[in-house]
């Protein structure tokens, strides 16, 4: 009998798979042992760009591989709400959470913090890491029935994506604003569906509309160009 | 004037004639010539030549020298009756002749010697014809490339363009060239294409060497040692590789519109660029390129195209294989250049439609001649899922424009990936896999985790 693997354990094995160590070790060992060298004659670590390069490509593949993992919980509606008081600039896991997926990615982004790596591969990688938790809470949102549940979870997705706009000046960066598209529609008609007599739901429609036709190029229509004055 | 002196007068006049006849197989009979040059006063030695000729059975020579010496008042009665009878008896032989032809005389006296030497000027050249035929020729020309010719990685330096026509801007064309060549490194380093890059960075101007640090050599007494040091400046320059460049602008067939300023080139007008990358007298490859000049950007894509086919022979080698053809290497640029055109756009704040789609088009029209003409360069491939990877973002867009406008907009609906999107990330994931497959190291890396970024987009609920 065939198994037909679902395309995320697919995605997950092809994670599992990626060796970044070199078919010549020797090779590996006589370029470390060079830069500790150079390291020492110079009294500073030498960390070289192909190093810092491998090193900011394993922690992507170890956050993809965390986020599918998020997202499986997400769907299996495991995943909580994260500890994050309005006064605290960043989430914290839930109370014993810490050998979860979330606690997990938690303390990777200690890790990637941390990270000898170039500092703009860093904040792209932050601000990734930001925009998959915003989208993995936009779709656990969308699975809670009650309304008002749902707009609690969009709170944090709000919150993640306020994130990635304030501390990396991303406004424009695309997966951002589909993001904020999703969010802006979610939030509407959740709206609509908690007090259809009183809410007005049209503006969170005019900014999402606004934020496609900057994603998509179009021509911003008169009402845009009317608040945007 | 001693016989010694006019022996050797007589041997350097007759050495050209020497050289000649010993090359067709004569030597014999001319030095018998040479010996007759002398002139010997002994009666013995007197009539020696006229028998010698006889002896030969050169009838009309010895006839004429009988002749000569009958015609001399000063002989001895003894020498004049046996030059007499000399000269009858020649006579008489040839009377005997039943030809009268020079040339026919000729080839009976030195036929012999002719078919001889024939015979050895066409073993010679038989020889020649089968050296030729087994390419022994390339073969003494290849050993040559191999000791004098270093392996083309990618140091070049690009020599002024020749102008063609009067008219063609070739100071101009050099320029671009060498800007072009700095934006396709600036291009690769971007996307993290360091071993491209570094190959592109050796591509040098011509007045970036040695030549104006020889000039300044001060002479040493007599001796011009700057004119020396140029000259062997000069020498190692021929054999680096050089870009020689030339450029030809051809009128268009009909009048044109008056073209715009500061353009001397006029709309309409061919435009040719052609470039030969060579080291001393060895040329790895020549290219001529084509373009009808739409506006002064049109130079531009020409000298950026002839150095990208350029830059890509470096990547041809077995020890640097990245692309199998040169055009494969401009192709691919051309299309991550798009790509970052479009990039670029995207992340402005205000995009323009026209501008998105055309550069993503372009980009993929770029690299899918590349990936259809050039199957087994892997890169191509990778960034074919890059092109499905956006295509799937702006679907994804165009889905939730119209869920706005046309709806429904429910929980359902939002979370549902239309199958454009789908079918956009599946090609994506196909195209990753396949630059995965049989890549290196770090290619490989990078393609299996974007086609497992594809795959794990791809499930919806």
């Amino acid at each position: 009998m065939v198994e037909i693997k679902s395309s995320w354990t697919l995605a997950d094995e092809l994670l599992a798979s990626i060796n970044l160590q070199s078919t010549s070790a020797l090779g590996d060992f006589l370029f470390r042992v060079r830069n500790r060298l150079i390291g020492f004659v110079q009294f500073r670590p030498v960390i070289s760009p192909v190093e810092g390069e491998d090193l900011a490509f394993a922690l992507h593949v170890q956050m993809a591989r965390e986020f599918i993992d998020l997202r499986q919980d997400a769907r299996a509606r495991r995943l909580l709400k994260p500890l994050w008081p309005e006064n605290q600039s960043l989430p914290q896991p839930p109370s014993g959470q810490a050998d979860t997926v979330t606690g997990r990615l938690i303390a990777l982004l200690e890790s990637i913090k941390g990270a000898d790596i170039p500092e703009n591969a860093k904040l792209d990688m932050i601000a990734d890491y930001w925009n998959k938790w915003a989208f993995v809470t936009w779709e656990r949102a969308l699975l809670e029935q009650d309304a008002a549940e749902r707009l609690g979870w969009l709170a944090y997705v709000e919150r993640y994506l306020g994130l990635i706009r304030e501390d990396f000046n991303r406004a424009s960066w695309t997966p951002w604003r589909i993001n904020r598209v999703r969010l802006l529609l979610a939030r509407s008609f959740t709206e609509q569906n908690l007090q259809p007599s009183q809410q007005d739901t049209s503006q969170g429609l005019q900014d999402a509309q606004a934020m496609l036709n900057r994603i998509l190029g179009n021509e911003p229509t008169s009402s845009e160009q009317t608040s945007a004055k | 004037m001693s016989r010694r002196r006019v022996h050797h007068r007589s041997i350097r006049f007759c050495a050209p004639i020497l050289l000649l006849a010993i090359a067709l197989g004569c030597a014999g009979r001319i030095s018998r010539l040479a010996i007759a040059q002398q002139r010997p006063s002994s009666p013995e030695g007197i009539l020696a030549p006229a028998r010698a000729d006889e002896a030969g059975g050169k009838w009309s020579d010895a006839a004429a020298k009988y002749e000569a010496l009958l015609g001399a008042g000063t002989l001895d009665p003894s020498v004049r009756a046996a030059a007499l009878a000399g000269y009858i008896h020649s006579r008489a032989m040839m009377d005997k002749w039943w030809w009268q032809s020079p040339l026919s005389r000729w080839f009976y006296l030195y036929g012999g010697a002719f078919l001889y030497s024939c015979g050895i000027a066409i073993c010679i050249l038989a020889v020649f014809s089968i050296l030729r035929f087994v390419r022994v020729t390339s073969l003494f020309l290849f050993g040559l490339q191999l000791l004098l010719v270093r392996d083309y990685r990618g140091q070049a330096r690009i020599n002024p363009t020749k102008a063609l026509t009067q008219d063609a801007p070739g100071a101009e064309f050099a320029a671009e060239m060498l800007a072009a060549s700095e934006e396709i490194r600036r291009r690769l380093l971007r996307e993290k294409q360091t071993w491209a890059a570094k190959h592109i960075a050796f591509l040098t101007p011509s007045f970036s060497d040695f030549g104006t640090l020889a000039c300044s050599v001060p002479r040493i007494e007599q001796v011009d040692v700057a004119a020396w040091l140029q000259f062997m400046v000069k020498v190692a320059q021929a054999f680096q590789w050089n870009v020689n460049t030339g450029l030809a602008i051809s009128p268009p067939d009909h009048a044109s519109a008056p073209t715009p300023a500061p353009a001397e080139i006029p709309l309409g007008a061919q435009i040719t660029g052609s470039a030969v990358l060579q080291c001393g007298w060895f040329v790895r490859k020549s290219w001529l390129r084509r373009a009808s000049v739409v506006d002064r950007s049109t130079l531009r894509d020409l000298a950026r195209h002839l150095t990208e086919l350029v830059a890509g022979e470096a990547f041809l080698s077995r020890r640097n294989r990245k692309f199998s053809a040169a055009e494969s290497f401009h192709l691919f640029v051309e299309g991550v250049r798009y790509l970052q055109l479009y990039d670029d756009e995207a992340n402005k704040d205000a995009p323009s439609q026209p501008v998105l789609k055309d550069r993503l088009l372009q980009a993929e029209d770029a690299l899918r001649n590349c990936a259809n003409t050039y199957p087994d360069d892997l890169l191509p491939h990778y960034y074919m899922g890059m092109v499905f990877t956006y295509h799937a973002q702006v679907e994804q867009a165009l889905y939730l424009q119209s869920l706005i406008s046309d709806g429904p907009l429910t929980r359902s609906t939002l979370l549902l990936l239309c199958p454009q999107v789908k079918s956009y990330l599946k090609r994506a994931a196909e195209e990753f896999g396949r630059a995965a497959q049989g890549s290196d190291k770090d290619l490989r890396a990078y393609a299996l985790y974007n086609q497992a970024q594809a795959l794990a987009k791809l499930d919806d609920i």
